[in-house]
């Protein structure tokens, strides 16, 4: 049962929004961030632990989970690889309802044979408990850049409140295979305080900080009592979202890809902003 | 709480959302992206040792300031790792970077398997290379087998020595053309050289993009009988507007076509677009004819036009084919085939007509694309693919002669196999179906039947 918000913490949580998800258009030196107490949703978002938490579904009869080509870790998802797929991938969440932002992000990877057009299609959907549909956040499609890992974000926070069922949806056509792999699924549901200051001081580390924020602890201000299994799965490379300051000279900023396109119009495709330095040494796979 | 301490609240509240607003508004006003931007992908030569100072990809130096996005996809930015980047061409010349993409510099090969060696580990010959599998190489039969004879893709990273190891190997559908993206490392007149894999180039070999040592190329490119890559279309990922050759790409309908095939001046949406023999065309959405709609892709010719304006009339534009695909066509999307054998009857005048390939009835049309038909005689061992008509009638819109599978030349140097890579099978006869927490959130039922299996 969704609990109301009150005014003041829905202002506080469009104010965070913002803030943490305009990240395409802010530069790292620009915020400062109170540590955030983030809680992670997804269970087994690495597919580390093979299916565990995730139903899947492939009408061709394929295991989604594979270790063909994991982006950390040694297993992942793939979803399609053949023509006429329709696989499926979804995940009951318990959004809590004191959550200020509730973030679904995940990472996906195209190989296809498809030339031009648009032909075959994964689909990020909430759907009821039930299984009814709720929203299609994102289609992605062939035309997106090959080999090259991409990251989704969405924001989820208007379902606060809410059980929903988060599905990764892939279909192809009848020729001209098309690949999607998936990995590193998070659903973060986040209460923090964020300063904006002009004038930041911390200095980049010439050695990355990951900043796992996924935490099993659920916060003192969450109402939401989880009815399922809620298991934090840090993901030992998600680089920290943090700010730095470069001096006065450059500020590198770290964001995803812009070319994912939101399909509806309620749920905000934003991208992260990363510490350059962090992240310019920081990644790993 | 009162109405007044909320009122206060809202006021707060919304003057701190209108400050971030125009906060995170006001970089992307001082640098907004525009049509002219830079685009290229290549080798990252230096990554920067303090903040603000350049980067240094493909050879060239980037600036950088507050606006720059650095996005890191899967791994750090180190010299060696490759980027995509968006730049701005400052008045002076120089570079500044918008966006950089930083990707782990994975070579791609997509070609027909020659030989591999038993158990799995070590030496394969695909698409004429020698690439090595370990017992790291995960491998996918998911899209085809990956045997002997047939397709794959490879991902592999090019060792120190020039070597390439394998790290990913998944089957794939016959195509037309072996593929290659990698590393610009040298080219000339007569060859390229991506991450260690030289690409014949010829006067028909049709170049787009401005090629430079360290810039990421694609080639399109004929498995010679040797074992050579014939470069049909070799592309160095360099596009700058205004430049000498600007790429073009738009949809159209096919107005009019050659009357002999496929090759010569096409009318697409009023456009003259001409097409040779090295251009690739993609049918397996349907045949190229009058009124299919087609994705072109190439460049914009200026032939012409300095003459045109000298003469006082408007010439009309000219794009060089590099890429056709087409989206649909009148006669509709059937069913795609590929074939594999040798030609068992083939029409005696000429090369269009029925042909017979291993027991199976093919029609040679216009609308196909034959790569070395002249030395396509009875008995030869080719490939072909098309579109299966609802009457059953096969029309080729590719033909070639196939290099034959074998042992190949066997390499001197052996790696040490620990156990067999990891393989992901095929489709089971039962759809995979794990229940979930709750529900049947994943969709319908599926049913019960089984899985078809690849040919």
């Amino acid at each position: 049962m969704k609990t109301p918000l009150t005014a003041s913490r829905r202002l506080l949580g469009l104010t965070l929004l913002v803030l943490c998800c305009a990240g395409r258009f802010i530069p790292a030196h620009a915020l400062s961030l109170a540590p955030a107490t983030c809680t992670e949703l997804a269970q087994n978002g690495g597919f580390e632990a093979g299916g565990l938490g995730w139903q899947q579904f492939s009408a061709q009869g394929y295991e989604l989970v594979s270790d063909f080509n994991p982006r950390t870790g040694s297993l992942g998802i793939y979803l399609a690889g053949v023509n006429n797929a329709d696989d499926r991938l979804s995940q009951p969440i318990i959004v809590p309802a004191a959550a200020l932002t509730v973030t679904l992000s995940a990472w996906w990877f195209l190989a296809t044979a498809e030339i031009a057009g648009t032909f075959d299609t994964m689909t990020v959907s909430l759907l009821g408990p039930g299984g009814a549909p709720l929203a299609d956040l994102l289609t992605v499609d062939n035309s997106a850049t090959v080999g090259i890992w991409d990251e989704i974000v969405l924001d989820l926070t208007a379902y606060a409140g809410q059980t929903v069922v988060i599905q990764f949806a892939a279909r192809t056509d009848a020729n001209n295979i098309s690949d999607f792999y998936l990995d590193d699924v998070s659903v973060m549901a986040c209460a923090a305080i964020v300063t904006p200051t002009a004038t930041a001081t911390s200095t980049p580390s010439p050695t990355p900080t990951v900043t796992p924020t996924a935490t099993a602890t659920r916060t003192a201000t969450q109402t939401a009592t989880p009815t399922a299994p809620v298991t934090a799965t840090p993901t030992a490379t998600r680089t920290a979202i943090s700010t730095a300051t470069n001096g006065a000279t450059q500020t590198v900023t770290v964001t995803s890809c812009p070319t994912v396109t939101p399909t509806a119009t309620p749920h905000k495709v934003f991208a992260r902003y990363y510490l350059p330095y962090l992240s310019i040494t920081g990644g790993s796979q | 709480m009162n109405r007044q301490s909320r009122a206060i609240r809202w006021l707060i509240a919304s003057a701190l959302l209108l400050a971030t607003v125009l906060w995170s508004v006001l970089p992307t006003l001082a640098a907004p992206q525009t049509a002219l931007d830079i685009k290229f992908s290549g080798v990252i030569t230096a990554v920067p040792a303090a903040a603000g100072e350049p980067w240094e990809i493909a050879g060239q130096i980037l600036a950088v300031n507050a606006a720059t996005r650095v996005r890191l996809t899967c791994g750090p930015a180190a010299a060696g790792t490759w980027a995509d980047v968006t730049a701005q061409r400052q008045a002076d010349d120089s570079l500044l970077a918008l966006h950089i993409a930083v990707r782990p510099p994975e070579v791609r090969v997509k070609g027909p398997v020659v030989f591999k060696p038993e158990g799995g580990i070590g030496a394969w010959g695909i698409a004429g290379q020698t690439l090595w599998v370990t017992a790291e190489t995960t491998i996918s039969q998911r899209g085809g087998p990956v045997d002997v004879g047939y397709w794959v893709e490879v991902y592999a990273v090019e060792e120190p020595a020039g070597t390439l190891t394998v790290s990913r190997l998944r089957g794939i559908e016959l195509q037309e053309d072996v593929e290659v993206f990698g590393a610009l490392q040298a080219f000339s007149e007569t060859s390229w050289r991506l991450s260690s894999i030289p690409v014949a180039v010829t006067p028909e070999t049709l170049i787009a993009g401005e090629p430079q040592v360290g810039l990421l190329a694609h080639a399109a490119a004929l498995l010679q009988a040797d074992g050579t890559l014939l470069g049909l279309v070799v592309k160095a990922l360099w596009q700058e507007p205004n430049s000498g050759r600007p790429q073009v790409q738009f949809t159209g309908t096919v107005q009019s076509l050659p009357t002999g095939g496929l090759n010569g001046h096409w009318q697409v949406d009023g456009r003259d677009v001409e097409v040779t023999a090295s251009t690739t065309i993609g049918q397996a959405k349907g045949l190229v004819e009058v009124g299919a709609q087609v994705y072109v892709t190439g460049w914009q010719t200026a032939e012409g036009a300095a003459a045109g304006r000298i003469a006082g009339v408007q010439t009309a534009e000219r794009t060089v084919a590099v890429q056709i695909s087409v989206l649909s066509s009148p006669s509709g999307s059937e069913a795609n085939f590929h074939l594999s054998g040798t030609v068992e009857a083939r029409p005696g005048n000429g090369d269009m007509g029925t042909w017979t390939i291993a027991g199976q009835q093919v029609e040679v049309t216009r609308q196909t694309r034959l790569h070395g038909a002249e030395q396509i005689r009875l008995g030869e061992p080719v490939e072909a693919g098309g579109l299966q008509q609802q009457n059953g009638v096969r029309i080729a819109t590719w033909l070639r002669t196939r290099t034959q599978s074998g042992p190949g030349p066997q390499p001197s140097v052996t790696p040490q196999p620990s156990h067999t890579p990891s393989v992901t099978p095929g489709p089971s006869h039962t759809p995979s179906v794990t229940p979930g927490p709750s529900g049947t959130p994943g969709g319908p039922n599926p049913t019960r039947t089984p899985g078809p299996g690849k040919p």
